[in-house]
């Protein structure tokens, strides 16, 4: 193994690894929970011109300035910015402190996927989904302010869960490369099999027809095409360092530009696809029960433990095995996410002070499981609401910001062009530095502005003052604060 | 399923996955990166 700013550097075994870790990092939950829906708000099939002109001008741009960093600098976050600038590593530990916040509350929806999936056997959510999600399993209190007891079937999932990431990382990419070679295509398998169920359902073409008619009017909306780059920006696993690290393993002579271009379209393809196995199936519980499909909840957690597993209990035949496809599928999305979210800081304790990659892996693991335990009490989906609700519309947000300026302006971004382009298949040109100054950064700055407004304007979801201090405000301002200390340490 | 529903069902898919497949030839086509 070559010895560089990483204790014990390791590459990916080939090309397919790396491109199918990535894309298992992008495809994750909000593929199938938040698309479809952010779609049908916004103008149903008419989003997706927004969302594509985000793709192209804002996505893959960015993940091909991430892979560039990684790929030049071929280390940890926090060393490829002091690589770029000595003033940037707190940047790079920024980056990498997000998606560890991220992964804290994702591993114990996670957890949930996992319990969800073993009680699909005998369908044990009944007749009242809601009432079981929120009353039996989550046991949940009337607010944040009450936190409840601990949920042992959650904390028994969480358990597994957080196990399983540290089995994947420990070993480093090799084994990541072998257990994407699962956990990638499987899913997919299984939303086609899901799509293929929910489509010859009765009911499911107007379901379809919500999600795919067009409302052209909405592309005339701001708030449309703020929603079409806030949904590209959060689902390719921007601004978390992970891109950043996975790209730091890639051997000298392998391509940027074409995987971006690939992981990006792999990553559309997967929520375009998911949109049909969801509204199919919305389409059939609304017409079996005879409500709109508007009424029905479509999205986040709702859809995932009350819509669809109602859903599922009214199928004619097989509902116990579609169920288990449901969460096994949900389950395989979300691991490649949520190890992927952890990497980035394994690989930065142990770029920094030297720590074995198993040891350093141990500590980021043991931190985020003792970090998912608020999640877990009675009260935690309400924290769970409120961490994810700061950190991605304020964190990830101003992280992608920094990037931008500090790589476009700060430093000489034409570099990175430069060794894209020497390596790649297809060279980018000044049209690139163009997105990445002006577009990118100007669609940024436009989200956080919106996002602050909002907050200020009204508290997120009335939750009292306090509690998102707590849960959203809290949770940035220390990882921004460790950032610096690690930096200057 | 409404015709405009099917003319972007159809307009989703050659972008994306027209993409995706194009993308994915010219990697398997490239000589250089192939091992890589």
């Amino acid at each position: 193994m070559e010895v560089d700013c990483i204790a014990e550097r390791q590459f990916w075994r080939s090309r397919y690894a790396f491109v199918m870790a990535t894309i298992g990092s992008a495809v994750g939950l909000g593929n199938v929970w938040r698309f479809p829906f952010v779609c049908y708000k916004n103008g149903g099939g008419a989003f997706l011109i927004p969302y594509l002109i985000a793709l192209f001008t804002t996505g893959i741009p960015l993940m091909i300035l991430e892979f560039s960093l990684g790929h030049w600098a071929r280390g940890s976050p926090p060393y490829c910015f002091l690589k770029a600038n000595k003033k940037f590593e707190w940047i790079g530990w920024f980056a990498s402190l997000a998606p560890f916040v991220i992964a804290s509350y994702y591993t114990v929806v996670m957890a949930w996927c996992f319990a969800y999936m073993i009680y699909s056997i005998d369908l044990r959510w009944g007749s009242d989904a809601n009432f079981f999600f929120l009353k039996h399993f989550l046991n949940a209190t009337k607010g944040p302010a009450e936190i409840g007891s601990i949920q042992i079937p959650v904390l028994l999932g969480l358990v597994v869960v957080w196990f399983s990431i540290f089995v994947i990382l420990y070993k480093g990419v090799s084994r990541i490369g072998k257990v994407v070679a699962v956990t990638v295509p499987l899913p997919t398998i299984l939303l086609i099999i899901l799509t293929i169920r929910g489509l010859t359902l009765p009911g499911a073409m107007e379901g379809i027809d919500y999600y795919l008619t067009p409302d052209f009017s909405k592309l005339f909306h701001f708030k449309v095409w703020l929603s079409a780059y806030a949904q590209v920006f959060f689902s390719l696993s921007l601004a978390q360092g992970i891109l950043i690290t996975y790209a730091s393993f890639l051997r000298k002579e392998s391509d940027i530009t074409n995987n971006a271009f690939i992981i990006s379209l792999a990553d559309a393809g997967t929520s375009f696809l998911a949109g049909f196995a969801v509204f199919g199936i919305v389409g059939y519980l609304s017409l079996m029960k005879g409500i709109g499909i508007e009424n029905l909840g479509l999205a986040g957690p709702h859809l995932t433990f009350v819509t669809y597993p109602t859903a599922i209990s009214l199928l004619p035949f097989g509902a116990w095995l579609f169920g288990m496809i449901f969460y096994i599928a949900l389950l395989a999305f979300g691991i490649d996410s949520a190890f992927s979210m952890i990497e980035p800081l394994a690989t930065s304790i142990n770029s920094k002070w030297k720590f074995s990659k198993g040891k350093s892996t141990a500590i980021a693991c043991a931190l985020g499981f003792l970090s998912s335990l608020i999640f877990v009490t009675s009260s935690g989906i309400y924290w769970l609401d409120i961490v994810d609700h700061f950190v991605a519309n304020f964190c990830l947000v101003l992280i992608g910001l920094l990037e931008c300026i500090s790589l476009g302006y700060l430093f000489d971004l034409k570099k990175l062009r430069e060794h894209a382009n020497k390596v790649s298949d297809i060279t980018i040109g000044r049209w690139w530095d163009f997105l990445i100054k002006f577009v990118a950064p100007l669609s940024l700055l436009t989200l956080l502005v919106a996002s602050v407004v909002e907050n200020i304007s009204v508290p997120y979801n009335n939750y009292p003052t306090w509690c998102l201090l707590v849960g959203g405000v809290m949770p940035g301002a220390m990882i921004f604060i460790i950032s610096f200390i690690f930096a200057n340490r | 399923m409404s015709v405009l529903a099917v003319v972007m069902l159809i307009f989703g898919s050659l972008v994306i996955y027209g993409g995706l497949i194009y993308f994915i030839y010219r990697a398997l086509k490239s000589t250089v990166l192939n091992n890589s």
